[in-house]
């Protein structure tokens, strides 16, 4: 409806975004669009030439995820019931985007919360999903080490919830 | 590998997985498979207790069975431990699930008390649909209301088998035979 239009006929106007530590950056307005939080915005205030605060975001974060976005830029949009049913079914990133996700620890989080915080649903899911790939394939006590975690089971429990998994270990 | 090759690079540091909210903790394990998950619930209190939320519930085959869920399903999940089990023993309760390593009795396990399927159904006939067992007779349909489980999947084709054959009959990846009545339309459960 009207917001597409919008967008198309906007597509060669340029937006301005203000990052956390004050940093400007201009892009086209189809690479801003991917972010519904900004799509948002801008349908909100309209042509303006203000830049746009976003204040949880730095700028070596902004600069990774607008790289995603003008490579994302022509996607198609999903449509909403689509998106759940395919989230749940492809656990596959394209060659691209796991390209792209190749960052230290720290800029994948950071990613991942930029994405939820600007909302690109699909370059959370890239996100999560390399998240997820990290814990694939390892044990217990590795992923602890992964992600930092504290083992607060009593060794009866453990051994238990071990003794009850036996057979679905290693596959 | 990938574990040592990280400790010698210069950001050694662990992924904060305690900064993420919630909400993103989940969603990064919604990700996972069935296996993975059991693995994970081995973590932490807090990881299993994640596991026990609602939105895991069709990937740990939790999931009751709702006749709306079967007709929308495009596919019908069948237990791995249905998947794996290929030899029944001479006791009523012994069904072997092997691997290169070692044996397990599936009913040891409480994975056995989740739903043979995801969706589950509350209907289900074997097809032992393969040239050995051609002189096999049918063992009928199962009809659990509240769902089938894992275990009494198990048990009608142990009975069966039972009043089959000698025990001890190997049967030879049956997961790839069995099919699965959903309660509305017949489905073929696909591995």
């Amino acid at each position: 409806m009207s917001a597409r239009g919008e967008a198309e006929q906007g597509s060669e106007t340029n937006v301005t975004l203000q990052t956390s530590d004050d940093e400007q950056f201009k892009v086209d307005r189809d690479v801003a669009n991917r972010s519904v939080l900004i799509r948002n915005m801008l349908e909100d205030v309209g042509e303006s030439e203000q830049a746009i605060p976003l204040p949880n975001v730095s700028a070596n974060v902004l600069k990774k995820v607008l790289e995603w976005c003008e490579h994302h830029k022509k996607d198609p949009e999903p449509l909403a019931e689509d998106l759940d049913d395919n989230r749940r079914k492809t656990t596959e990133i394209s060659d691209w985007d796991a390209k792209f996700i190749q960052v230290d620890q720290e800029m994948l989080f950071e990613i991942i919360l930029a994405a939820n915080y600007l909302d690109i649903k699909p370059l959370l899911d890239v996100g999560c999903k390399t998240v997820a790939n990290m814990i694939k394939g390892k044990q217990p006590e590795e992923i602890r080490k992964l992600f930092n975690i504290v083992n607060d089971f009593t060794p009866e429990e453990e051994a238990q919830i071990k003794k009850e998994n036996e057979w679905a270990e290693d596959r | 590998m990938s574990d040592t090759d990280d400790s010698s690079q210069a950001s050694p540091r662990p992924f904060a997985w305690d900064r993420l909210p919630e909400e993103l903790q989940l969603e990064v394990l919604s990700n996972l498979d069935y296996f993975t998950l059991k693995t994970v619930q081995r973590v932490s209190r807090k990881f299993r207790d994640f596991t026990e939320s609602k939105r895991f519930d069709a990937l740990l085959f939790r999931e009751a069975p709702r006749p709306e869920l079967l007709a929308k399903s495009k596919r019908i999940k069948l237990h791995p431990i249905l998947q794996g089990v290929d030899f029944f023993g001479s006791s009523k309760d012994s069904a072997y699930y092997r691997d290169d390593f070692d044996e397990f009795n599936a009913f040891e396990f409480a994975a056995v008390n989740e739903y043979a399927t995801s969706p589950a159904c509350s209907r289900m006939s074997f097809d032992f649909n393969h040239r050995d067992f051609e002189f096999v007779g049918d063992p009928g349909i199962l009809a659990v209301e509240s769902g089938i489980t894992t275990k009494h999947a198990l048990d009608f084709l142990i009975a069966f088998w039972r009043s089959e054959i000698e025990a001890g009959w190997s049967m030879d990846m049956i997961c790839e035979k069995v099919w699965c009545v959903a309660s509305p339309p017949l489905t073929k459960v696909a591995t």
